[in-house]
This record gives C-alpha cells, structure tokens and sequence, in this order.
C-alpha cells in the first residue's frame, strides 16, 4: 500500500462571478494545482470531481468534470464525477486517497467547483433543498436554514447556551475570513453588527448563514511527497444511520470515528480544525461531534475562546464556510487545502502556531435525522 | 388532436401522507408496520428499518406526534410565505420527520402535542400539516 500525499493545491476565490463560467472558474483551480505540484496537464493519471448542482443550475447534468478539464489539456484518463451535495469535495478526496494508497494511481486530481449565484437566489435554495429525500421533504417548505435552526436549538438547549455564544463563533470566523485572500467575506463584524442583521431562521440571523458562492477549489493527490510532505494519515466516511436499527451513533461521530482508527490518532492529537459550519454555530455541535470537548463543556469552550485563531485549538482560521464562502462541490476540497497551507506554515496572515496534524469535516444533504454524507480527513506534516 | 391535460397535483407530498378515504384510518402519515417486530417505518419501503422483516404492511399512522424542536423560517421557501414555522416532529409510534407547522407561531415549545391535520395549498392541492392539541 502507498501513502497519499497532497502534493499541491490551488483555488479560484469564492464569491460572486457572473462574467465566468462554471468550466472557467474550476479550469483556474486546477491551473493552479497543478503548479503549486510542478505537473503539466500529462501529469495526473485520473481525476474526481465533485460538483452537486450544475445540472439545475447551469443545464449540465452529466460529464461535468469532463467539460472542466478538457479546457484545461486533461483528456485520455478516467474523469470521475462525484456527487454527494455539500460533501461532493470530502467524498471526491476519500475516493482519491483510497485509489492512491491502493497503487492502481500514482497522481489524482481532486477538483471541486459550483456556480450558486445565478442571480436568482430562490433557485440556488431550491436546489439546496433538493439535497434530501425531496419524497419526504418536498412540499412542507423545508429549507436547510430551518433544518439547521432547529440542530441549533436543540444543541442551544442541551448545552444551556445562549445567542452570545453564536455570535461569539460568528465573529471569531468572520475575523479568520477577514485574513482569507479567497475569501467571500473579507469584513471583520462586531456581535452587534451580527445581533442586528436579520432573521432568517430563528435563532439564526443572516451574517451567520453562508451566501450564495461561486468558487472552486483544487489539490493533487500523490504517491511522492512534494516539498511540503503533507501525508493525508486519515480518511473516513460515512452516510446517516438508520436509527431505528443502529441508535444515536451521528453521521459525524461514524465519519470521525473511522478517520481516527485509520490514522491512529484521537482528538488530542489535532492542532487545527476545519468543519462544515453551513451556519455558523454548527460549529459548536462539531466540538463535541468529534471529540474536542465532553457532553455540557460547549459553554465553558466557547467562554475559554480555545478555538479562536491563536487559541489551544483553532476551529476554521480560513474563516470557514460561514465568512470564505460556500460554492458546495469546493468546500470538502477547500477545508483540505487550508489544513495543507496551514501545517506547512503558509497561511500568511491568518497562520497559526505551527502544529502538526489538522482534521476537516465536510458534510452534505440530509436523510432522516441527520446529515446524508459526511468525509473526514486528517492531515500530518513531516 | 388535443394533448390530453395534466391534471393538476391531488397531494404536495404523494409518498407521505394518505388523504382522508384513502385507506383505513386515514388522513394520516404513510407508513409500514411491520407484521413480525410490530413497529412502524415511515413511508412504504420493502423492509422492516427494525427489523429487516419484508413482511411489512402499509398503513396510516402520526394522527399524533409531540414536538421535539421548531424553527420560525423568516424567508419564504418552497410556496412557504414568511414567517412560517416548521417542526421535527416524533409520532406517537416513533416516526420521526419534518412537517409544517399549522396555526399561531406564539408559544410553540419542545413537548407541544400535535395532531395530524390536512391544509389547502397552492394550486388547489391538499398538504399536511401538525396543529398543536
Ligand atoms: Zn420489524
């Protein structure tokens, strides 16, 4: 078995582009991928590539990562298009590090890319929304702002926090963010500026829901070691529980539970975070998802500010979804590229303290009572 | 020739709920009991989700459900004008989704007792909803 190693990465800034195509703005994350990896096109034996809406969206439907990177000289190896929602780019990944480590590939490209804004907000959730059983939840107005609300409440509720704490990790990210140069949201905010924006999902207001992105995010998986050697130690997966039959086990906890066993490492052993705040308190589920801190400590970590960007254990320094943007096929990739600029210190001005190993939790969709797909990652530097 | 009409949708959601006369005890949730473990799973699926028997009937259920967490959307979505509440709902025999909420937006708290209601919607079709007692 080999080792799988990130040997580049690259982006197109996430926000809004009208005057770009969907194929334009994933072309210039590979570009860039492949340079910080030293390939040309030739390079890389097979390609994932994830995106989840382009076919409502933009019209096309099948062989999207195909079109993508045509553009760009890639012809002539297996292009593999994935899908799994928000969590296209964390699946993409899993399935990128499994064909390597196998030995069937020895350079993958990963490249997720989405085009939301369309001018039409509407349309971009309706098709947010689409990323459940639309059997089930077609018709009753579910949107993912409420679904995620009431995972807020119910967290807000058993942890006794109150809206302090979800503006508190508002500001913390969008602070990161502010230092993002791909950034969507590159403003720093006050908890009042957040306390006064308004309503969109009670209790969540709007600078703590993501915005409509377009963006595209890029890395090359390989064999070899690039001069960062940055070895992915860790990759799981996994799709929500049936739980009727398999109990209160979350779709985070199975994910994360699986990336720990494979890189034999636990909570105490990660220096840095990336996860899927979708709305920004989901990040608070996410300290006690994946282990950071007990049942009933969310209050305390948050009073403690032990994720902030200089603390013990910073949670999103690239600003997360919630301030660098959300273009869903990108983020898993985004989140993974940032861990890689992170451990090998070049972070700019958002770096941390150096560190050694970094996890990202990228989720999508939701099936039943919880997420329908989320891919863990862990990351260590040499 | 004439193209024959497309008849406007009876139910927004076909697979979810049956409508009064559609079955033994509707209106109601649709669901699968099972013959074997004698639970329920929502919708009609092949599989026991308890159990994995295939002996499994469907029938109506939910005509109760308690409140588990609600959120009051403030931007429209779905044929939804804002501000409407939605509910994670849990039904009396374990059915656990999400439903519109029918009736005020005061006072709607974790316990709420609910019961099975069907709603006019867009486009004269018939929708679901949980009203509180
Ligand atoms: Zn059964």
């Amino acid at each position: 078995m080999s080792d799988a190693y990130v040997a580049g990465v690259g982006f197109h800034p996430f926000g809004r582009f009208p005057e770009k195509t969907l194929k334009e703005i994933a072309a210039q994350a590979v570009l860039a991928a492949l340079d910080d990896s030293a390939l040309d096109p030739d390079g890389i034996d097979a390609a994932f590539c994830a995106n989840a809406y382009a076919g409502l969206l933009t019209g096309q439907e099948s062989v999207r990562g195909e079109t993508w990177l045509r553009s760009v000289g890639i012809g002539g190896v297996p292009i593999i298009n994935v899908e799994n929602a928000c969590a296209g780019g964390g699946a993409a990944l899993h399935l990128a590090t499994i064909a390597v480590r196998s030995g069937t590939y020895r350079r993958v490209l990963v490249v997720g890319a989405e085009k939301m804004f369309t001018g039409d907000t509407g349309r971009a959730i309706a098709a947010l929304a689409t990323s459940s059983d639309i059997e089930v939840t077609g018709g009753i107005g579910m949107q993912f702002a409420a679904v995620d609300a009431i995972r807020v409440k119910q967290l807000m509720a058993e942890e006794k926090l109150g809206d302090d704490a979800l503006e508190w990790v508002t500001v913390k990210n969008h602070d990161n963010g502010a230092l993002n140069p791909i950034a969507q949201f590159r403003k720093p905010m006050t908890a009042q500026d957040v306390r006064n924006s308004r309503m969109i999902a009670e209790p969540l207001r709007l600078y703590m829901c993501s915005a409509i992105s377009d963006g595209a995010a890029a890395c090359v998986v390989s064999a070899e070691p690039s001069r960062r050697r940055v070895r992915i130690i860790g990759s799981g997966a996994a799709c929500a529980p049936v739980r009727a039959r398999q109990g209160e086990v979350s779709t985070a906890r199975r994910a994360v539970k699986k990336a720990y066993d494979d890189a034999g490492v636990g909570p105490s052993d990660i220096g840095v975070v990336e996860v899927h705040d979708a709305v920004s308190p989901l990040e608070l589920v996410y300290y006690r998802e994946l282990g950071f801190c007990a049942p009933g400590e969310v209050g305390r970590f948050v009073a403690e500010e032990r994720t902030l960007r200089t603390g013990p254990i910073p949670f999103n320094p690239s600003g997360g979804i919630n301030s660098r943007g959300h273009p869903v096929g990108a983020t898993g990739i985004a989140q993974v590229c940032e861990l890689v600029l992170q451990l090998s210190g070049e972070a700019g001005a958002r770096q941390i303290a150096p560190t050694r190993r970094g996890l990202a939790l990228n989720a999508g969709g939701w099936i039943g009572e919880d997420p329908a797909f989320n891919a863990v990652h862990i990351l260590e530097a040499a | 020739m004439t193209a024959p009409m497309t008849e406007a949708p009876v139910k927004t959601n076909p697979h979810v709920f049956f409508a009064a006369g559609e079955v033994d005890g509707a209106p109601g949730l649709s669901a699968s009991h099972c013959r074997i473990c004698g639970k329920f799973t929502l919708g009609r699926v092949p599989v026991c989700s308890h159990c994995f028997s295939r002996d499994v009937e469907s029938v109506a259920a939910g005509r109760r459900a308690t409140l588990v967490e609600h959120s009051v959307a403030h931007h429209p979505a779905g044929g939804f004008a804002a501000p409407y509440a939605i509910g994670l709902i849990r039904t009396e025999e374990g059915l656990t989704l999400f439903a519109p909420l029918e009736g005020s937006l005061e006072g709607l708290a974790p316990g709420n007792r609910l019961r099975f209601v069907t709603v006019p919607r867009d486009g004269g079709a018939t929708g679901f909803a949980y009203a509180r007692g």
